[in-house]
């Protein structure tokens, strides 16, 4: 068997062409933000001619009810009477600083009797 | 088109709420199956789209509205987006245990139970594989994929509902899109 490689190289196997990721420009014509016709390139195109074809199904799984019956299902599963949360009264709430300050008034009082009370 | 400036909730509509919720929390139970018919169709989709399997959104659909129900009095703020959590939570509580038990999605929570034959028939190959595809994304992201392109929500309306800011969302948004891409393409580009 020959070494020699051929003249002219082997047509190369197609390889499938996946479509070209959405760009920015998809994206933000799927969002609503731009339209269609902002898209310049073929790539951008083939993409956005996926995309329709996926939004046209997705929006018929818009389009779904629910079943008639589980409405009805649930209306009477329902218990006699939903829990009642107890409203809270606001508690009053000393806070740190409040304290300290009450603390330092308490203290600055005793101490103007006190010396008021040894003159 | 620019993007628009955070949609303010519907105010009439959460008073009409808080004014049922008084209603319930009087005795009127027949009152909240207004709130039931007002939330029921989004929640079921929401479920649908985060499960692909009808008999649990069903499920997770009733349990939430019991609980709910339940915790009525504890309502803070508005009622679609509390409930919304609700059933949100319990989606994603469904696919842990999904996980967990190493329960095969393909076998056990396809779509294979719905309503009626002129439904089943109905579905054609893409959506199959688009919820085939969709089973296989991240909750996070299979979640906002659902809440902007089957729900068809604003990247606002998400952000309070789901509690996180718009960039975050578009973020998911746009990377659950390349791995949908990546899986479907195969087949259909």
């Amino acid at each position: 068997m020959s070494d020699e490689m051929p003249d002219t190289p082997a047509p190369e196997k197609p390889v499938h062409r996946k479509t070209p990721p959405a760009t920015p420009a998809v994206q933000a014509w799927l969002d609503g933000e731009q339209p269609r016709e902002g898209l310049a390139t073929p790539d951008e195109q083939e993409t956005a001619d996926l995309w329709a074809r996926i939004n046209s199904e997705a929006e018929t799984l818009r389009k779904r009810h629910t079943p008639i019956h589980v409405q009805s299902k649930i209306l009477s599963s329902l218990p006699e009477r939903p829990a009642v949360v107890p409203v809270e009264e606001p508690r009053a709430a000393l806070s740190k600083s409040v304290a300290v300050v009450g603390g330092l008034i308490v203290l600055a009082v005793g101490a103007a009797i006190g010396f008021m009370m040894v003159r | 088109m620019t993007t628009t400036a955070p949609r303010a909730p519907d105010l009439d509509q959460a008073e009409a709420d808080q004014e049922i919720i008084t209603q319930v929390l009087a005795g009127s139970k027949d009152a909240f199956g207004v709130l039931i018919q007002r939330y029921s169709d989004p929640l079921y989709r929401h479920a649908l789209g985060m499960t692909g399997s009808p008999d649990v959104a069903e499920d997770i659909l009733q349990a939430s509205f019991i609980k709910a129900y339940q915790h009525l009095g504890e309502v803070r703020g508005r009622f679609d987006a509390w409930v919304f959590r609700i059933v949100a939570n319990s989606c994603k509580d469904w696919l842990k245990n999904i996980r967990r038990t190493h329960v095969s999605y393909e076998e056990d929570d396809q779509p294979s139970s719905f309503s009626t034959p002129e439904e089943e028939m109905d579905r054609n190959e893409l959506r199959t594989d688009l919820e085939y595809a969709l089973a296989r994304l991240p909750e996070s992201l299979r979640e906002a994929f659902v809440m902007k392109h089957v729900e068809g929500r604003s990247y606002e309306e998400m952000a309070v509902l789901l509690e996180t800011t718009v960039g975050a969302l578009k973020m998911r948004v746009h990377r659950a899109r390349e791995a949908l891409q990546a899986l479907l393409e195969e087949k259909y580009a």
